[in-house]
């Protein structure tokens, strides 16, 4: 005899979010139908797309499987080292003088600016990109513009503009840099204070998961939620062609907090480089994930008095692990001498983190903290009030 | 006339318009190749009337409207980001070089043109717009794109889904009573985020890692038949609903470390502790 379910009951999506899809999608096939046969055109011999999860499918369809080729379908990370020679006879330097205009400083909250082809060698686009709010102390955030005309996903804002590079910003992709990182770029255009508001709001969605604004609603994307969906490919190319870009940011950003502190340094630098294979462990992770829209960050304020902070996943490999930074913030800067604690670790039900300490820096008192935890469990863990910060001597 | 000579003259200029005749003849000529070799790309499979090919002058304007943010030099600074290709080591002559990078946008140009004017430049010709009961290109057979955005909870109903939840938990308990030990192995590996080619997880299952990958997926194949086949008379959204938390839940008791553990699952929590180390 067949087992009964309880009386669950769903509710369909709305159509323009349907519609958004297909609109998208198209563009999307459009898209690889043109890039068939386009080796020798990429400005890099080693291109290549990381797959995180788009290779399983996740029991979405009545009587499939969802576990076909797990590994089968990963693409390895490549080196992206440049090619070594030889070198290109360029025009001489006051050709190139004519050619070329110099790099825009200073850089500020409200520019629109093209990244130079140095920091993005794996792009097939120009990288253009909007300096849409100020972080730290000389931090500014900025997020990529998609090449495509319509959002992918609701961490996508549509900006009502027509130029073509312009059109859809990808706050998803955001990412606090210092300014320094931003110096081997040309200013292309302002951008709006109406338009940094905007695209900060549709941050703080995706980041934090406040609510959007009704007048906002349509000009996101729709959710991303199936492991098979192609926009987790489209994600992947995305945050890829950032990585030399962000390995460059990241390593001033770490020297910013080596700086004033000689206390062990707590940040990693990103693995870009590492290999990883799929597993179960990932499957359950996106089954995780695919229940509902997966928040890019949260907030984790209440985790320890006097600080603030944000939990997010790793976004080259959202299953393998994530990662908690907090700031004291104080009223005042504490010194260094009287911060409180020394040490902490993060402990969940299932486990713990090596003791970590704090560094001071640019006024304040920080920790990242890397967890061994999939994203989409360390968000249910933190809905939970499953995750807590303990503090511990350190040796 | 040197064959980087129209770039170089495009760069140094506002545009192509204010350059030589042979200049502008070579720009226009580029364009045109690229177009017609992303087009024919684009429309593969439909037939396109004559009255879609543009002419390379068009081609070339529509490169350059697509590559400026506005009318000044600060706009066009996709000029500089093409030159300074030159400047940061790639292979090949300076005139292959920009034009690979022209040709990448290009390709965008011709994308934009195919998704927003193309129905109206090819009527009859064009492909149809996507619908989402297409499959996705390279997906599984009855996979569509509607099922990319499935229904979503009802909230009135969140007590039953709970007990929805709650019923997972028994099942996955159920089910990993009645697994093999082997079974239970590549599930726990896998729980616990370590690879199955992991040269001790082949030693504590004693067999090669490409058994144990087939292992798990019949495995996870076979709990999810099971699923369906027991619920066989519920809604399929639901039995699917109900995967995914047994799923989840199996995931959660494997990660889990035991009372009284068996030896394989000692040595599998030692192994991923030391792995994390």
């Amino acid at each position: 005899m067949s087992k009964k379910l309880p009386a669950i009951r769903f509710v369909p999506r709305p159509d323009w979010q349907k519609k958004r899809l297909a609109e998208w999608l198209e563009e999307w096939n459009l898209e690889q139908k043109l890039r068939e046969d386009t080796k020798g055109e990429t400005p890099s011999q080693n291109r290549h797309f990381p797959v995180i999860g788009a290779v399983v499918g996740l029991m979405s369809t009545p009587g499939l499987l969802r576990t076909a080729d797990f590994a089968a379908d990963i693409v390895r990370r490549l080196s992206s080292a440049k090619a070594p020679s030889p070198r290109v006879v360029s025009p001489d330097g006051e050709a190139m003088r004519k050619l070329v205009r110099e790099f825009d400083r200073p850089v500020a909250v409200g520019q629109v600016r093209l990244l130079s082809p140095e920091l993005t060698p794996d792009s097939d686009r120009p990288v253009f990109i909007a300096v849409f709010g100020d972080w730290d102390e000389g931090e500014v955030l900025i997020a990529p513009f998609s090449p495509f005309s319509v959002p992918a996903t609701p961490g996508e804002w549509l900006t009502g503009r027509t130029t073509p590079v312009l059109r859809v910003l990808e706050v998803w992709n955001a990412r606090s840099v210092p300014n320094a990182a931003l110096e081997e770029s040309w200013l292309v255009d302002d951008f709006a204070a109406v338009e940094c508001k905007a695209a900060w709001h549709v941050f703080e969605h995706e980041a934090f998961g406040k609510p959007l604004a009704p007048e906002f609603e349509q000009q996101v994307g729709p959710p991303l939620v199936h492991p098979e969906d192609p926009r987790r490919r489209y994600q992947d190319e995305e945050v890829a062609l950032l990585a030399k870009f962000q390995a460059s940011a990241q390593s001033m950003q770490d020297h910013r907090f080596d700086e004033d502190d000689s206390a062990p340094a707590t940040t990693e630098a990103p693995e870009m480089q590492e290999e990883y294979e799929t597993g179960y462990g990932e499957l359950l992770a996106l089954a995780a994930s695919s229940e509902e829209e997966l928040p890019e960050r949260m907030r984790v304020d209440g985790l320890l008095a006097g600080f603030q902070g944000d939990a997010y996943g790793d976004r080259c490999d959202p299953p393998k692990a994530s990662t908690v930074r907090l700031a004291f913030t104080g009223p005042e800067a504490p010194l260094p001498a009287e911060v409180p604690p020394r040490g902490i670790i993060v402990v969940w039900p299932t486990g713990q983190t090596d003791p970590c300490g704090f560094t001071y820096t640019s006024g304040r008192w920080r920790a990242e903290i890397r967890l061994p935890l999939p994203w989409p469990e360390t968000v249910s863990l933190l809905r939970d009030k499953k995750i807590r910060i303990e503090p511990v001597p350190l040796s | 006339m040197n064959e980087f000579a129209p770039w170089q003259e495009w760069g140094e200029r506002c545009a192509a318009d204010l350059c030589s005749e042979d200049t502008q003849a070579a720009l226009h000529e580029f364009a045109s190749m690229k177009w017609s070799l992303y087009l024919e790309r684009g429309t593969r499979g439909s037939e396109i009337p004559g009255s879609g090919k543009i002419s390379s002058q068009e081609a070339w304007q529509r490169f350059e409207n697509y590559c400026w943010i506005k009318p000044t030099g600060e706009g066009k600074s996709t000029k500089s980001y093409l030159f300074t290709q030159l400047d940061i080591g790639k292979e090949g002559t300076p005139t292959d070089i920009v034009r690979a990078s022209a040709s990448l946008i290009m390709r965008s140009v011709v994308r934009d043109f195919l998704r927003h004017e193309g129905p109206l430049r090819f009527p009859g010709h064009a492909k149809p717009a996507l619908s989402l009961s297409d499959a996705p290109p390279n997906s599984r057979e009855s996979l569509t794109y509607e099922d990319l955005l499935r229904d979503t909870r009802d909230p009135s109903k969140e007590a039953e889904f709970r007990e929805l939840e709650q019923l997972a938990v028994t099942e996955a308990v159920e089910i990993l009573a009645g697994l093999k030990e082997r079974q239970l192995i590549v599930i726990t590996a896998c729980a616990l985020g370590i690879a199955l080619s992991n040269p001790e997880v082949e030693k504590i299952a004693e067999c090669k890692k490409s058994v144990l990958s087939e292992e798990l997926k019949k495995t996870l194949r076979d709990i999810e038949k099971r699923i369906h086949k027991d619920y066989a008379e519920e809604d399929v959204r639901g039995r699917i609903e109900l995967a995914e938390q047994v799923f989840r839940a199996i995931h959660n008791i494997c990660s889990q470390p035991k009372n009284q553990p068996e030896m394989w699952q000692s040595r599998l929590f030692s192994l991923a502790t030391d792995i994390e180390k």
